[in-house]
C-alpha cells in the first residue's frame, strides 16, 4: 500500500523538477542532484530489501535506521549550507544599504570632495 | 585643540535614539565640526534629532547593526577626506572630554588606534555582572590575537586614517568589538589604551545590550574566525 502513494508522489516531484531544469530555474547540477535523490528514494520504496542489504553491509540493522541516520546527516549539512549562504545575503544587504546611505549622505552635502 | 590635517570626524551610530542622540550630538559639535551620526535604521525621530543638532545624517534604510552602522560611518568619514576618525556611543554613555585626551595619545605615543578603557583610571560605575563579561572578553580575544587590552567592547575609539583604512568590519552585529581587535592584530596596528569614563544611566543600561547577547556575540564572533 505505501508504495502504490509513495512511488506516483515520487514521479510527480520528478517531473516537477524535470520541468525546473528545463526552465533553468535549477541549473543542470544542482537539478541532477534532486534527481538522483529521487530516484533513488523511488528505487528503495519499490525494493526495500536492497536497503536492507546496504544497512547491513554499513552495520547498521534496518533499512529504516540506514535512511534516517543519514537524513539527519544530510539535514544538518543542509542547515550549514543554509547558513553559509544567508551569511553572503547578509553581507550583500548591508553592502547595498550602506552604498545607499553614502550616496545620499554626499548628495546633500553636494560633491564628494574634501570641504 | 591643535590641527589635525583633514579634520577630526566623530561617527556615532545610532539605533532608535531620538531621546538621547540630540544633546550627544550638541556637546560633540561645541568641540567637532564634523559629526555624522549614521542612523541604522531607525523607527523613531533620531535622524531628525541628529540633524536639529548639526549632525551630517547618514541613513540605514533597514536596520543592520551597530557593527555595519561604523563600517558605514567610517568610510564616509575617510572619503570626505578626515584625518582621524572618533567612533562615539548615541546613547550618552561617553565623554566628550574623553576624546582630547585620546587624540593626545595618538599623537604623543604614535599610535594607529586608541581605545577608550573604562577599566584604567578612574572608575566607571560597571555593573558586576557587566563588569566580568566584558573582561572575560578582553581575556580571550587577548588570548587569540595577542594584543592586550582591557576593555574589549568600548564604543569610543579613534584611528588614524591610514589605519581607518585597513579596518574592514564585516560583523554587523555587536561582535565587531572583537573583530576590530582581530583587524588590529592582522595588520600590526599599534593600538593604545586611554581611559574613559563610561556614564552608566538608566537610559543606557535599558538601551544597551543585555548580558546575554554575550552569547550571541561569542557566537558570531567564533563563527567568523572558523569559517573564513
Amino acid at each position: 500500500m505505501f508504495q502504490w502513494i509513495t512511488l506516483p508522489a515520487l514521479l510527480v516531484v520528478v517531473l516537477i523538477t524535470a520541468a525546473a531544469i528545463r526552465r533553468r530555474r535549477l541549473n543542470s547540477r544542482a537539478g541532477a542532484a534532486w534527481l538522483l535523490l529521487w530516484v533513488a528514494a523511488a528505487v528503495s520504496v519499490a525494493f526495500p530489501d536492497i536497503l536492507v542489504v546496504v544497512a547491513r553491509f554499513l552495520g547498521i540493522g534496518r533499512g529504516a535506521d540506514l535512511i534516517l541516520y543519514f537524513s539527519i546527516l544530510f539535514m544538518f549539512a543542509g542547515f550549514f549550507l543554509v547558513y553559509l549562504r544567508f551569511r553572503r545575503i547578509d553581507d550583500q544587504l548591508t553592502r547595498i544599504v550602506r552604498h545607499l546611505a553614502i550616496r545620499d549622505g554626499e548628495e546633500k552635502r553636494g560633491g564628494k570632495a574634501a570641504p | 585643540m591643535r590641527e589635525i590635517s583633514g579634520g577630526v570626524y566623530v561617527v556615532v551610530p545610532a539605533y532608535d535614539e531620538e531621546t538621547a542622540v540630540y544633546e550627544v550630538v550638541r556637546s560633540l559639535r561645541t568641540a567637532f565640526q564634523n559629526v555624522v551620526v549614521v542612523d541604522d535604521g531607525s523607527r523613531d525621530g533620531t535622524a531628525v534629532q541628529a540633524a536639529r543638532a548639526g549632525a551630517v545624517v547618514l541613513r540605514h534604510i533597514v536596520n543592520r547593526g551597530q557593527g555595519a552602522a561604523l563600517q558605514t560611518g567610517i568610510d564616509y568619514s575617510l572619503r570626505r577626506g578626515a584625518g582621524v576618525v572618533v567612533t562615539f556611543d548615541a546613547d550618552g554613555q561617553h565623554r566628550v572630554e574623553d576624546i582630547s585626551r585620546m587624540l593626545d595619545a595618538l599623537e604623543r605615543e604614535g599610535s594607529d588606534v586608541v581605545i577608550g578603557s573604562r577599566f584604567l583610571g578612574p572608575r566607571s560605575d560597571v555593573p558586576p555582572l557587566r563588569r566580568g563579561l566584558l573582561r572575560l572578553a578582553a581575556r580571550l580575544t587577548g588570548l587569540t590575537t595577542g594584543v592586550r587590552l582591557t576593555d574589549a567592547h568600548n564604543g569610543l575609539r579613534a584611528f588614524r586614517r591610514e589605519a581607518a583604512g585597513k579596518i574592514r568590519l564585516t560583523l554587523d552585529g555587536m561582535a565587531h568589538a572583537s573583530e576590530l581587535v582581530d583587524e588590529i592584530h592582522r595588520h600590526g596596528l599599534k593600538v593604545t589604551e586611554v581611559p574613559v569614563v563610561i556614564h552608566y544611566s538608566e537610559y543606557s543600561l535599558r538601551k544597551g545590550q543585555s548580558s546575554l547577547a554575550a552569547f550571541r556575540i561569542a557566537f558570531d564572533y567564533l563563527m567568523k574566525r572558523l569559517f573564513r
